[in-house]
């Protein structure tokens, strides 16, 4: 009965149509509420009542009936649908490879400053190796499963569970500072990127403008290491067959992403997985390297995979 | 009864509105609450509000387009015209329209009890 009494001021009416579509992409909203506003204005110089034009404009609930529908179509659209179980597997895959790749080196970089005062310190894993890897496993599985529930829920709890999942992941990430907050990084970016295909408000247009955005970011950061290396040949400071190989690999990762090439979309992700995995054979600061370039690349690949619009080939 | 009948008509009517829009702004452009209240008068709409969804589905499909022109009061109207593609549509209609009204007649004309 509340709801009816709201809905028979015209303020009333337009706030709870507004409510109602507030997962509704933000143009459209805007759109809809101004065009009703605009109607109850008219009808108002017309001089008929407000309650007249309210009962004749019908329920919030009717108006705002046809962009609902649209939304839960659109949400469950295949494409979608398709992406969010991708990052779903992302996400426990990933965190399940960066708990195994964080114990190869548990030793040498995991400074705990929280948990059980033994457990603390740098030399963790020597007391304490399989109850604590235990426990470190079942945290980042638990984790990545965190992240990844969002890929099976429905549309606009989704979106909501998405945000506060990879707001919890941020934070994690921040509290366990770079050593073993590195590997967590993995699950933040896939939990953001599902955050982000849980989005129903991006229109298809503010979609396709995000992505130019994050080709053109993605552009500068796989090409930007390439011109070093190329001004470091060109200067003698590099020397050796590495640096060439480097810069062909990396030419062709840095150009196929900005030119959306789809091979080189790929390969962009498996040198990112490759370098990923390179991490575990290694120590110290080079492993960082590996594992934080690693992730760089094939979180770019797997963007550009995911949502860069196919690009014809033969035209 | 009258419920049954509401809801026949609302059947009808979700297929028909759309036409009905572009056959409406075939004769002159109209802002919404003329389109609203014309509708309204001819019982094809139950709420008026449900036409500004149909109208912003019908612009981004390219039927209808809008600009803005100098109303009462020193307000803005938004205007509504049919496309060309719109009209092409409102074309296709008819002939559609006009099939079906037949061969429904013709079903339905043989067993009328009261009408005749």
């Amino acid at each position: 009965m509340a709801k009816v009494a709201e809905n028979q001021t015209v303020e009333g009416y337009l706030r709870s149509l507004d409510r109602l579509l507030r997962n509704v992409p933000m143009e459209a909203r805007r759109d809809l509420v101004e065009d009703i506003a605009e109607h109850i204005d008219e009808g108002r110089e017309r001089g008929r009542s407000e309650s007249e034009i309210i009962a004749a404009l019908g329920t919030p609930q009717a108006v705002a009936a046809p962009y609902l529908e649209d939304l839960l179509r659109d949400g469950n659209s295949p494409r979608l649908r398709r992406i969010r179980r991708v990052l779903g597997i992302v996400a426990l895959v990933t965190g399940l490879f960066a708990a195994i790749i964080s114990r190869s080196s548990d030793s040498t970089i995991v400074n705990m400053v929280f948990g059980p005062a033994e457990v603390q310190g740098l030399s963790i894993n020597y007391d304490y190796s399989d109850v604590f890897a235990a426990i470190q496993l079942l945290i980042f599985l638990a984790l990545a499963l965190m992240v990844a529930a969002s890929a099976v829920m429905k549309p606009i709890i989704a979106r909501k569970y998405s945000i506060a999942a990879a707001i919890v992941m941020t934070i994690v990430v921040i509290f366990c500072g770079t050593g073993l907050g590195m590997f967590f990084v993995p699950s933040m970016v896939t939990a953001w990127m599902l955050a982000g295909a849980n989005n129903l408000k991006l229109s298809p247009v503010g979609r396709s403008k995000r992505s130019r955005t994050v080709q053109a970011i993605g552009g500068a950061v796989l090409l930007i290491p390439v011109l070093f290396s190329l001004v470091g040949l060109a200067t003698g400071a590099v020397v050796g067959t590495g640096a060439y190989a480097y810069i062909a690999l990396g030419l062709l990762c840095g150009v196929g992403f900005v030119l959306k090439f789809r091979a080189a979309l790929w390969v962009t992700c498996v040198v990112g997985a490759g370098l990923s995995i390179l991490s575990i054979i290694d120590q110290g600061m080079l492993m960082a390297a590996f594992w934080l370039s690693g992730i760089v690349y094939f979180y770019f690949g797997l963007y550009g995979l995911l949502w860069f619009e196919k690009r014809k080939l033969a035209s | 009864m009258v419920e049954q009948r509401e809801k026949i008509a609302t059947n009808i009517r979700k297929g028909v509105l759309e036409y009905c829009v572009l056959g409406s702004l075939a004769n002159e452009d109209k802002y919404g609450l003329e389109l609203a209240e014309e509708l309204t008068e001819r019982h094809l709409t139950a709420g008026e509000g449900s036409l500004y969804p149909l109208l912003a589905r019908m612009k981004t499909a390219g039927l209808v387009e809008t600009r803005w022109e100098e109303g009462g009061a020193g307000r803005k109207r938004k205007y509504y015209s049919i496309t060309d593609h719109g009209q092409i549509m409102l074309k296709e209609f008819r002939a559609v329209w006009a099939e079906i009204t037949e061969q429904v007649e013709q079903l339905l004309g043989g067993q009328d009890g009261e009408g005749s």
